[in-house]
């Protein structure tokens, strides 16, 4: 034990005295390797963290709400929705509640008006109260031509860029090829029902989904179908993720079981898939990281075994034991991966993450900025020192069963 | 204090090389002795079987009475530190450590407290005539007095014996006589036990006793 404390001192020793004497543009440039090597890990992971935090929050704040309330089994609609809405509303924690309507719109566009030449299709339509939804949904936020849906609206509609065809869409070909704000579409309901409305607005939100749909207000659904006070989804909105569970037994609780309710996470399934993909590319491109890392390490302590190897042997020679040669690499090699993690974190918060935070990048699922969650953060900087642990353990351990002779005369 | 005992050594390459065919010696406490013969005759080869570098063939030997050519390599590490110094022909001191530094190492191995170290330290360096130059780095000395530190550092632990493989072939002659008449002077002094490889003949005066290597034999005794 005595002994093993004055070797681990020794070893410190040592290595502490090779790093302050050593050539500090070595050390300089062993540090930025490292630092290199910890950036590498993270940054991808936080890309991939934060796109996969953006196509979150686009199906939350877009779709579906935290929590998505659909029609019991037997049912075509959600019943008594008012007190519904009333009831969820007033929930502490909960920011809003809105009912929609949910139809597939058959869309006409003639742009001459001469009826030749008509562009059409079927997209996903929701019919909203424009003060519940407001409360809900950001969709309003990303309107990039004329304005969204209003109270008073009669006879106007808002369509998503890839229903429009404008704002660089790439789903052009299916879609009505132009349309602007002001234009005149014909509009059928699943029911037949035909109406003409004017477009008043476009939005590009880039979420995976949400563009290639259509707004209009609820009242129009109502009249057209002749139903008042029921619903086909109530979408609601919660102040903190990651609560859904708790409310949606607490909604439970208030005695709405006459519907189904579900996490915005159980009704995301295709938003979930890509999710999961991409969390698992970043686990793959984590590894193959890692590996980079532990590879680099190990050839930087490699050489420098390489390039002390008759200072191993005149240590052996003075009855240095094997353990306190080894210990010495790796304290340094440690020293090496948590100025790593250090320089690496620094950087990460005060320079890079800032940065694509002003700056996100516009990505086709929408704007991302990089987000280092506490996961990948401690994966990282284990990751980073375990390896420079095995990366001082080797090339060390190599080197110190090698024979005096061999290491002091070659 | 020492014996050695019908030591061989050849070397296992794809062309085995015998160096010693049968050295037998006996080294007293207190004794200087030189060790000589032409280049090539196994001299250094020699030292480091003593030197517990490397594994004789067959032979054995003693430390007072002690068997040494059967320790494990954790036992003869620590064999190495505490009972014996080596001196190599080259300067070899540790780059990064400054001089008291290389030559408090070895004490501070064997869990000796700081201030003894220091102090010892400081004795072996002044024995060397280096006390003044205990901050200074390797890098910063001449070769002379590299060597000195490296003997400093050899004789800090109080070894049962000292060896020395050339200490003097990289330095001048004023150097050369300085590190010599050192050994002479530990030996006196100290009463340290020396053996040293050296191709000056001038060398045979300062020593008790040299022993000649001829084709991995002592040829003969003075
Ligand atoms: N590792 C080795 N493998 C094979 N042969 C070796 C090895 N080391 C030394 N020899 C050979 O052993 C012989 C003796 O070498 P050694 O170094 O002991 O001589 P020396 O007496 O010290 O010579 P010098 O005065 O030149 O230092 C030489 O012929 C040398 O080539
Ligand atoms: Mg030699």
């Amino acid at each position: 034990m005595k002994e093993l404390v004055n070797n681990l001192r020794i070893s410190l020793f040592l290595a502490y005295r090779g790093i302050v004497r050593g050539n500090i543009g070595t050390i300089l440039m062993t540090i930025m390797m490292m630092v290199l090597a910890f950036l590498n890990l993270v940054f991808l992971s936080s890309i991939f963290t934060g796109i996969s935090k953006a196509i979150d929050s686009q199906a939350i704040n877009m779709m579906y709400g935290n929590i998505l309330i659909k029609p019991g089994k037997d049912d075509f609609y959600i019943k008594d929705v008012a007190n519904k809405i009333r009831l969820i509303s007033g929930l502490p924690g909960v920011v809003g509640a809105s009912s929609h309507y949910v139809d597939s719109l058959y869309i006409e566009f003639d742009p001459e008006q001469d009826g030749l030449d008509v562009k059409s299709g079927n997209w996903i339509t929701k019919a909203v109260n424009i003060n519940e939804d407001r409360l809900v949904s950001n969709v309003s936020d990303y309107i990039v031509e004329g304005r969204f849906l209003d109270e008073n609206s009669r006879d106007e509609i808002v369509l998503g860029r890839d229903v429009a065809g404008t704002h660089g869409t790439d789903k052009y070909n299916s879609s009505l090829k132009g349309v602007k704000v002001g234009d005149k579409v014909y509009a059928t309901f699943s029911n037949g029902i035909r109406r003409e409305y004017r477009v008043v607005g476009i939005f590009m939100s880039k979420s995976l989904f949400a563009d290639s749909m259509i707004y209009i207000s609820k009242n129009e659904y109502q009249s057209a179908y002749r139903v008042n006070g029921v619903a086909n989804e109530i979408a609601v909105k919660l102040d903190q993720d990651n609560l859904e569970e708790k409310y949606i037994k607490i909604i439970k609780s208030l005695g709405i079981d006459d519907v189904d309710i579900k996490s915005w996470r159980e009704v995301n399934e295709l938003g979930g898939g890509i999710t999961n993909s991409f969390t698992m590319i970043k686990g793959m491109l984590s590894a193959i990281g890692m590996l980079v890392a532990a590879v680099t390490i190990f050839i930087i302590i490699f050489v420098s075994v390489v390039n002390r190897r008759k200072q191993i042997g005149i240590m052996k020679a003075i009855g240095m034991q094997e353990e306190i040669i080894i210990i010495s690499y790796i304290w340094q090699s440690l020293f090496y991966a948590l100025c790593g993690v250090v320089f690496g974190l620094i950087i990460m918060y005060k320079a890079i993450i800032p940065i694509f935070v002003t700056y996100p990048l516009d990505f086709p699922v929408g704007y991302v900025s990089l987000v280092l969650s506490n996961n990948d953060l401690w994966t990282a900087s284990i990751g980073l020192i375990a390896s420079a642990f095995i990366g001082g353990l080797i090339p060390s351990l190599m080197g110190v069963k090698e024979s005096i002779l061999k290491l002091i005369w070659g | 204090m020492i014996n050695v005992i019908d030591l061989h050594k050849t070397y296992m390459g794809k062309v085995p090389t015998t160096v010693l065919r049968g050295i037998n010696i006996e080294v007293g406490k207190g004794e200087f002795v030189a060790i000589m013969g032409k280049s090539g005759s196994g001299k250094s080869t020699l030292l480091h079987q003593l030197g517990l570098f490397d594994v004789p063939t067959k032979g054995e030997i003693f430390y007072d009475g002690e068997l040494v050519s059967d320790l494990s390599e954790r036992e003869k590490n620590n064999f190495r530190l505490h009972k014996l110094g080596y001196v190599f022909q080259e300067y070899a001191l540790l780059p990064e450590l400054n001089v008291i530094e290389s030559v408090y190492l070895p004490l501070k191995m064997q869990s000796i407290d700081q201030d003894d170290y220091i102090l010892r330290s400081k004795e072996a360096l002044d024995k060397v005539g280096l006390a003044h130059r205990m901050n200074h780095m390797p890098n910063e000395l001449s070769g002379g007095e590299q060597q000195r530190v490296a003997i400093a550092r050899a004789i800090v632990g109080r070894p049962k014996i000292l060896f020395a493989d050339e200490p003097c072939a990289n330095l001048d002659s004023e150097s050369s006589e300085m590190v010599v008449d050192l050994f002479r002077k530990l030996n006196k002094e100290l009463g340290q036990t020396i053996v040293m490889v050296t191709h000056e003949p001038d060398d045979t005066k300062k020593v008790d006793r040299v022993i000649r290597l001829k084709n991995g034999v002592v040829t003969n005794e003075e």
